[in-house]
């Protein structure tokens, strides 16, 4: 229990560049300020490659008096992170034209709200899991409201701080009963006192109802799910990403740490809770997928769904559930920024996130076609590519512990799920385009495409060294 | 005699006002006061179970969240001040622009 500073260096050299950015950003003319936007993303991604590596450095244990810890979940989670950090910013790269006002405060929000992900992904106590998760809350409602200039940006960027400020408020509410519980606020010092069976049980359940409640608002399940369609609708693309991406990813390992390592042992009691919260995801998100017009949307709904198929995985409450999680987040990330940056691309020649604007996209681009068929299909859970895998293992884990009904309503919202990606997949090939141009393509997206869909398929085909690995690391949290 | 008991009433009633008021409040601006409620309800149980467990992390975790709080309340009016400059207006109702 000392403070061990050098296990935050991977944070350290992220908030450093993000000060530095919000410093140099001041300083640059507006003249120049169009040249510099490019350079801003390339020094944010190698940034990015910098403290990915000394990840590896610091070796594990705990840091700051216990409040953090360095363990090979957190390192997995922080990895993952960057990898979606810097696709984001290279989206943010090719989107930055919509960016009208352009502040290098985009870049160091970004690189902010990633330093909280990370601390989300280590904090071992009640207290600093709070003030990381308000700390990325608080980067992101502006992020969300960063077209201040566009009556959506503005609408979104409320409707996300609405919801988020009720839900940390839950989510406090929880924390609070928890804490009268057992008085403790580490989650290893509630798990003891959780165990011993000294914990008044009625403070403790309505603790943990709360704080799953609270948290559904970062991996958009029901019941705070609703900010989804809108925010991804209405925020700039590339923070429609990094929500879609990283919000999930930081609010599912913080889900899996507090109730498989601090409540582990109560688990016959939270079990159904999150079984009921995920069925319900399930249906929704995927029943209200199959009307929508606009890609963005879609995605968003198709997003909640997915949070249905992650919240199974919790539920079952096994080492299999937890590696299934962390093997579903790594692929879903790599589809959610495939799929995104193809939108981007399209929209910059069309103007339109309409599905409609996707009509005949194969005679115009191939490469953008087969990425998105490529990122839709994965999502939508088809062999051989990543997503099937990933589907796989949560059923497996679902059924592994016995929550029969669950993975029957998985299964059947999978078929659900495919009918409405496949709608955009056929008006991509087997409609014509209504404008024959072709779309252009520069060299660097080729690159980023080329590697975001081979990973997306050398994930299916070949997933054994990932999923040992996750397997491998999930029995941490136990 | 006011005991533990007392202060979670106080402060479940109050946590209730505020859900009520954030979601029955079509004013923006009376959204964002009965957040503050949620949140300074949540303060009282943080503190009387505090006071109570004869522990220090829940008045430390209180004074976090005052912090907290008014951070994200300055986020929540300079929004609103965006919004109001947009669509002359406070009201959520009228914010129904975003949908399929």
């Amino acid at each position: 229990m000392e403070m061990h500073l050098q296990r935050l260096i991977p944070e350290f050299i992220l908030l450093a560049m993000a000060l530095a950015f919000l410093v140099v950003g001041f300083f640059i003319p507006k003249a120049a300020s169009n040249g510099s936007r490019k350079t801003f993303g390339i020094v944010g991604i190698l940034t990015a490659l910098v403290s990915g590596a000394s990840l590896f450095l610091p070796g594990t244990g705990t840091a700051l008096f216990g409040m953090f810890i360095q363990d090979n979940v957190s390192v997995f989670f922080k990895g993952l992170f960057l990898i979606v950090l810097m696709f984001v910013l290279f989206t943010t790269i090719k989107y930055e034209r919509e960016l009208s006002q352009w502040k290098a405060e985009f870049y160091a929000l970004l690189l902010f709200a990633t330093v909280g992900f990370m601390f989300i992904a280590s904090s071992s106590d009640f207290v600093s899991f709070y003030v990381a998760l308000e700390f990325v809350a608080v980067t992101q409602y502006v992020l969300v409201a960063f077209r201040k200039e566009t009556s959506d940006g503005v609408e979104s960027g409320l409707k996300y701080l609405i919801t988020g400020a009720l839900s940390s408020g839950f989510l406090l509410y929880g924390i609070s009963f928890i804490y009268g519980a057992t008085g403790a606020t580490g989650f290893t010092e509630v798990a003891a006192v959780v165990e011993a069976g000294s914990a008044s049980n009625a403070f403790l359940l309505i603790g943990i109802g709360l704080v799953v409640i609270g948290i559904t608002f970062k991996i958009s399940a029901l019941p705070f799910h609703v900010w989804a369609p809108d925010v991804y609708q209405g925020a700039p693309t590339p923070v429609a990403a990094f929500l879609a991406a990283g919000s999930k990813a930081a609010g599912f390992v913080i889900l899996m740490r507090i109730l498989f390592t601090a409540l582990g042992s109560v688990k016959t009691e939270w079990m159904i809770f999150v079984a009921v919260i995920s069925g319900a995801t399930l249906i929704f998100g995927n029943l209200a997928a199959m009307p929508q017009k606009d890609i963005k949307r879609l995605i968003a709904y198709g997003g909640i769904g997915s949070a249905g198929y992650l919240l199974m995985a919790v539920a079952s409450a096994s080492s299999l559930g937890a590696g299934a999680v962390m093997f579903y987040l790594v692929v879903y990330s790599l589809s959610i920024l495939a799929a995104f940056v193809s939108i981007v691309i399209v929209y910059n020649n069309e103007k339109s996130y309409l599905i409609s604007a996707y009509t005949g996209l194969s005679q115009r681009s191939p490469l953008l076609a087969a990425t998105l068929f490529i990122s839709l299909l994965s999502m939508a859970g088809i062999p051989p590519l990543g997503g099937f895998i990933a589907k796989f293992y949560l059923i497996a884990a679902a059924v592994q512990s016995g929550l029969l009904v669950l993975a029957v309503i998985g299964v059947v919202m999978a078929i659900v799920a495919m009918y409405y990606y496949l709608l955009v997949i056929k008006s991509m090939y087997l409609r014509y385009p209504v404008n024959n141009e072709p779309i252009h393509i520069d060299g660097a997206t080729r690159v980023v495409l080329y590697i975001l869909n081979i990973s997306i398929i050398f994930l299916g085909m070949y997933p054994g060294p990932l999923t040992d690995w996750v397997m491998d690391i999930a029995t941490v949290l136990f | 005699m006011v005991t533990l008991t007392h202060y979670l009433i106080l402060s479940f009633l109050l946590f209730s006002i505020g859900v009520a008021g954030v979601l029955i409040r079509r004013n923006i601006i009376i959204m964002l006061m009965s957040m503050e409620l949620i949140f300074n309800s949540v303060n009282i149980s943080l503190a009387a179970f505090s006071y109570y467990l004869h522990s220090l992390s829940g008045t430390i975790i209180v004074i976090f969240n005052i912090t907290i709080a008014a951070a994200e309340v300055a986020i929540g009016l300079a929004i609103l001040v965006a919004v109001y400059r947009r669509r002359k207006t406070v009201y959520v109702d009228e914010l129904n622009k975003l949908r399929y």
